[in-house]
């Protein structure tokens, strides 16, 4: 008994308990976070959050974004859930949103697309060109690159998808259960009337596309026949150049 | 006495034990040192990763204050030589409209070369549709375009080159109702050079692979006159 006490004494005194460090927030400048100026954060390991003087930032695992001031965010990738106590603007690569007080906004960062989501609030983005955009409660748009004409691609508004919204704030929110439903209920509200809405719309813009649509088949065809001429023309050409000289 | 005994017994394994321990800690004392560098390397890497992310957005953001102002500058700049540095920003800048622009560039390109061609300048018009071909071998038109080309060889007389294009149709073409006509022509040829038992062979080739009405009827009446 003695000799196994003593044994368990040794093990438990040389054991190398070794419990792994949670990988730190990334940051550029190092430990810029804490001083003032311009910083840039990714979190490799989990979602984060950042607190600025105007306002609360969340955002997912390995997402980046640029604080320029403190109530000037510049998201550079990933998914984001940005809430305002005072006047924000955030910069995306493809347009910006201006903030006011108590407003909150889902931000989605791809390749060649920023889709914005207004959570809580009327929203206004402005695309490159600086066209400001009206964003309802409810609402998502998507914002494109400039293209050759110098006019910025910009989408169609249209109700969130619900589901989506869930799942990402789901992932990124630091919000509490209670804070969020509470959210999320005031959102449906919004979101069903916004359905509604955006089918209207749907139907008379269908319209339109069926219209447009029955246009250019006109204009196909005309295309088609003009080309026809063009081939029997060339082919008789040919024709002729082949067995008649 | 077996007091001491015990006491013994502990003493040496209390002594083993240390022993081993020791062991056991040089042992996995490295792995540690080089766990610890992993994690420096990993954090390096994803440091870096992030630099770029962080580049590649400054670059975007430089490319659409620029694509902003280009278009308009553009319209303002001399024409010419002088505005090719505005241009080759543009096509950096702009890269998604690539594709139409090679389209548009594809289809003038083929214009040109059949109005050299209806305007009988067959030397140039051959220039050009070489030019084509080997600029835009995936075009829709190629095979117009051989037809042209091998029909101005044989405009300008040059049977040898009109004969290795005709081939050359057979080979890429073989359903293609232009090389039908090509081989006709490659027939003539055969007909110019008194070789009838190989124009027969083109003619009667034409008539089973192409019985479009003019194309093979046209080749019968060739056949009619060879034979004769």
């Amino acid at each position: 008994m003695f000799f196994l006490r003593c044994l368990t004494f040794l093990i438990a005194f040389t054991l190398n308990v070794q419990i792994k460090a949670k990988a730190q927030v990334l940051e550029v400048p190092e430990e810029c976070l804490k001083m003032e100026g311009e910083c840039s954060i990714k979190d490799p390991s989990s979602r984060g959050s950042i607190e600025v003087s105007a306002g609360h930032i969340d955002f997912a695992q390995d997402s980046i974004l640029i604080r320029r001031e403190e109530n000037l965010i510049r998201l550079v990738s990933g998914s984001f859930f940005v809430r305002s106590s005072s006047p924000l603007k955030i910069q995306t690569k493809y347009a910006w949103i201006q903030l006011k007080k108590e407003q909150s906004v889902i931000v989605e960062l791809s390749f060649d697309k920023v889709v914005i989501t207004a959570f809580s609030g009327d929203i206004v983005v402005y695309d490159l060109n600086n066209n400001p955009i009206v964003l309802p409660q409810a609402y998502t748009n998507s914002f494109g690159k400039i293209n050759s004409k110098g006019v910025a691609e910009v989408g169609f508004p249209r109700a969130a998808n619900f589901k989506n919204i869930i799942k990402t704030l789901g992932e990124i929110s630091s919000l509490n259960k209670k804070e969020l439903y509470e959210g999320l209920k005031k959102y449906k509200k919004s979101w069903l009337s916004a359905l509604d809405e955006t089918q209207n719309r749907s139907l008379a813009s269908t319209q339109k596309i069926i219209e447009d649509w029955e246009i250019s088949q006109k204009q196909q065809a005309e295309r088609l026949r003009l080309e026809k001429i063009e081939k029997k023309r060339m082919r008789d050409f040919f024709y002729k150049k082949t067995f008649l000289e | 006495m077996k007091n001491q005994a015990v006491f013994s017994i502990t003493l040496i394994l209390l002594g083993l034990w240390s022993l081993a321990y020791i062991q056991f800690q040089q042992y996995f004392e490295n792995p540690q040192k080089y766990e610890e560098k992993i994690q420096k390397l990993q954090k390096n890497i994803a440091k870096t990763q992030m630099q770029k992310e962080l580049l590649k957005d400054q670059l975007i953001e430089f490319q659409m204050d620029v694509a902003k102002i280009l278009p308009e500058t553009i319209r303002k700049s001399p024409k010419g030589e002088k505005s090719y540095p505005l241009r080759n920003l543009a096509s950096l800048v702009l890269a998604k409209d690539q594709d139409a622009y090679q389209n548009s560039k594809m289809k003038t390109h083929l214009s040109l070369s059949k109005k050299l061609f209806t305007d009988k300048k067959y030397k140039d018009a051959s220039q050009s549709l070489v030019q084509f071909i080997s600029n835009y071998p995936f075009s829709i038109d190629i095979a117009e375009a051989f037809f042209l080309l091998a029909e101005s060889y044989f405009q300008l007389e040059d049977y040898e080159r009109c004969i290795l294009t005709v081939e050359k149709m057979i080979e890429l073409f073989p359903e293609n109702e232009l090389t039908g006509y090509a081989m006709v022509r490659m027939g003539k040829i055969y007909e110019i050079q008194e070789r009838p038992e190989q124009a027969i062979d083109i003619y009667q080739t034409v008539l089973q692979v192409f019985p479009v009405r003019g194309l093979a009827s046209q080749a019968k009446e060739s056949l009619k006159s060879v034979e004769l």
